[in-house]
């Protein structure tokens, strides 16, 4: 009875202990495809959680697009509260139902997301809430036409709790799927490029359909000012060669493309640049280290060098000696280590150093 | 629970504030033992007192530099991973363990003689500087990282801090050899004096 007395206590006490390591993501799910429900036994649950203070403003680059055709939609996301790991994740989804809501459901491709992958729901570290974050997608329209309502939804902590946060009251944004122009310009077989190393040149090249005139148009994420490249024609289509990233970061591109009837734009295009992924961190631990031998080996070096002065006493110009107070080690010959005033307990270096102002200050001389 | 943030935000601290107080005093010990006019306004006492204070508290400093390397890598992998500016991060490190832990060899090869070598003294005055000059590259690296923003954003030119250093392992690994290999042998087969 006494044993299982104390196997229910220990098993309680397991479950207390663990309680922490079971509560939630706290830190995140990760980037997915996921429908707005997921996460909401934490952050829609009014038992449990509370609605997010964020303001969440919904754009898109255009009303209307057609079959297949792009879409890029940005939603600007500020005044949240924060947990202590800052984390926001945001989901761009066609309803906030919470099932079956992402657009892939809905017939949409999601070409690229912020953080340079093709999820609906992206994760990012938010250090201001005032400032905030914004997040983009880029999508190909369903090969059907219709209308798709878009909504932004956040997952989020702040003051101890989960929170939740949509534009279901905004009434979110709709677009108008219709079909294509005749003789409108597009791309063929077009795969977007999301990722590149630091130091690799980035090519674009795409087949296309209808174009007579071609140019990609990029940016800094978060910068309004574009700059734009213009294509040459060759046999494999329309090519571009893109600046070379010197830093981790991103930046979104589109394509401008034209013919004498139309003139469109595919949508933004994020391009990210993650040093974690593409370079190693061992170059600079080594260097690191190296650095820090190297320079220490020059200043011992040098150091060692000049000391051989002090050992031959051949200092030619010793700037403190003329310092009428001062007294250094072994550089006070009149001072006695055996002078019967060095009071009990002082050192020989003690007595070398303040002796002189103890035998001044007791009013002898040295 | 206590994030791994806090405890990087402690041993920066620790590291920043041990520096600072190893710098200032080995400035003015150098600036008082080369110029004698002035270092007649700063009595033995003090000077020597500021000599082991320097002292002192690059040893610490330097011994709380793998505590704020340690935690801030855990903090950076808790943010996401590693960054551009994290990886120079490690390079400042570097760079600023060598030049103190060169204060802390010429001060325990000269003892308070140092003072008395105008060469030296120099030097030291020198490897402080250069010393704190990383910290604080490193401190303002770590602002940019955590805040988004460093006080020397204020500069009217580019620091070269966001840009990561492109060198390869062979590159690096060629580096590290050679450093150790000087490092060897400047402690093994340079002679070292006996200071008195």
């Amino acid at each position: 009875m006494r044993i299982l007395h104390r196997v229910m206590i220990l098993g309680i006490l397991a479950c207390l202990l663990s309680s922490p390591v079971m509560e939630a993501n706290p830190g995140g799910n990760g980037d997915g495809t996921r429908d707005f429900a997921c996460g909401g036994s934490c952050h829609a649950d009014p038992d449990v959680s509370l609605p997010s203070s964020a303001v969440i403003s919904l754009n898109t680059d255009r009303e209307s697009t057609f079959v297949g055709g792009p879409l890029t939609i940005t939603a600007d996301i500020v005044g949240m509260e924060l947990s202590e790991r800052k984390i926001v994740g945001v989901f761009l989804t066609t309803g906030t139902f919470g099932v079956d809501d992402s657009p892939d459901n809905s017939g949409w491709t999601i070409i690229s997301d912020s953080n340079g992958g093709s999820s609906n729901y992206v994760e990012s570290y938010v250090l201001d809430s005032d400032e905030g974050i914004s997040v983009s997608w880029s999508l190909s329209a369903p090969s059907v036409e219709g209308i798709t309502t878009f909504h932004i939804g956040i997952h989020h902590g702040g003051d101890g709790i989960a929170r939740l946060g949509d534009t279901n009251d905004q009434g979110g944004a709709s677009i108008s799927v219709g079909p294509i122009p005749e003789n409108f310009p597009q791309l063929l077989d077009w795969t977007p490029i999301t990722q590149r190393n630091i130091g690799e040149e980035t090519v674009l090249q795409s087949k296309m359909m209808n174009v007579t005139s071609a140019s990609i148009e990029w940016k800094i994420s978060g910068s309004e000012t574009i700059s734009s490249i213009e294509a040459e024609s060759n046999a494999n289509g329309w090519r571009v060669n893109f600046p070379t990233a010197l830093a981790d970061g991103s930046m979104e591109y589109r394509w401008r493309i034209s013919n004498s009837e139309f003139e469109t734009t595919t949508a933004w295009t994020t391009l990210s640049t993650d040093i974690s992924s593409s370079v190693d961190e061992n170059p600079s631990r080594l260097l690191m280290l190296a650095l820090a031998m190297i320079t220490a080996s020059v200043l011992i070096s040098l150091q060692r060098f000049m000391a051989e002065d002090l050992i031959s006493s051949n200092i030619k110009n010793n700037p403190i000696a003329s310092s009428k107070d001062r007294v250094f080690q072994n550089a006070s010959p009149e001072i006695n280590l055996s002078d019967s005033r060095r009071p009990e307990g002082w050192s020989d270096e003690q007595w070398t150093h303040y002796g002189p102002d103890y035998i001044a200050s007791s009013g002898g001389d040295i | 629970m206590v994030s791994m943030s806090v405890f990087h935000v402690i041993s920066t601290e620790m590291v920043v504030g041990s520096f600072a107080i190893a710098t200032l005093g080995t400035i003015i010990c150098s600036i008082t033992a080369l110029f004698p006019a002035l270092g007649e306004r700063l009595s033995s006492k003090v000077h020597s007192h500021l000599d082991s204070a320097a002292y002192i508290a690059s040893i610490f400093g330097v011994l709380m530099i793998p505590a704020a390397i340690v935690t801030g890598y855990l903090t950076t992998e808790s943010m996401g991973g590693q960054s551009s500016m994290s990886l120079n991060k490690m390079v400042f490190s570097g760079l600023c363990i060598g030049f103190w832990s060169g204060v802390i060899s010429g001060r325990r090869l000269c003892g308070y003689r140092l003072w008395e070598h105008r060469g030296l003294t120099i030097l030291q005055a020198i490897s402080a500087s250069l010393g704190f000059l990383m910290t604080i590259m490193l401190g303002s690296i770590g602002g940019q990282l955590g805040r988004g923003e460093t006080a020397l954003d204020l500069l009217p030119f580019e620091l070269g801090i966001y840009t990561p250093p492109a060198i390869g392992v062979v590159s690096s690994l060629v580096m590290f050899v050679f450093s150790a290999l000087t490092l060897g042998f400047v402690l093994f087969s340079q002679p070292r004096p006996i200071i008195e």
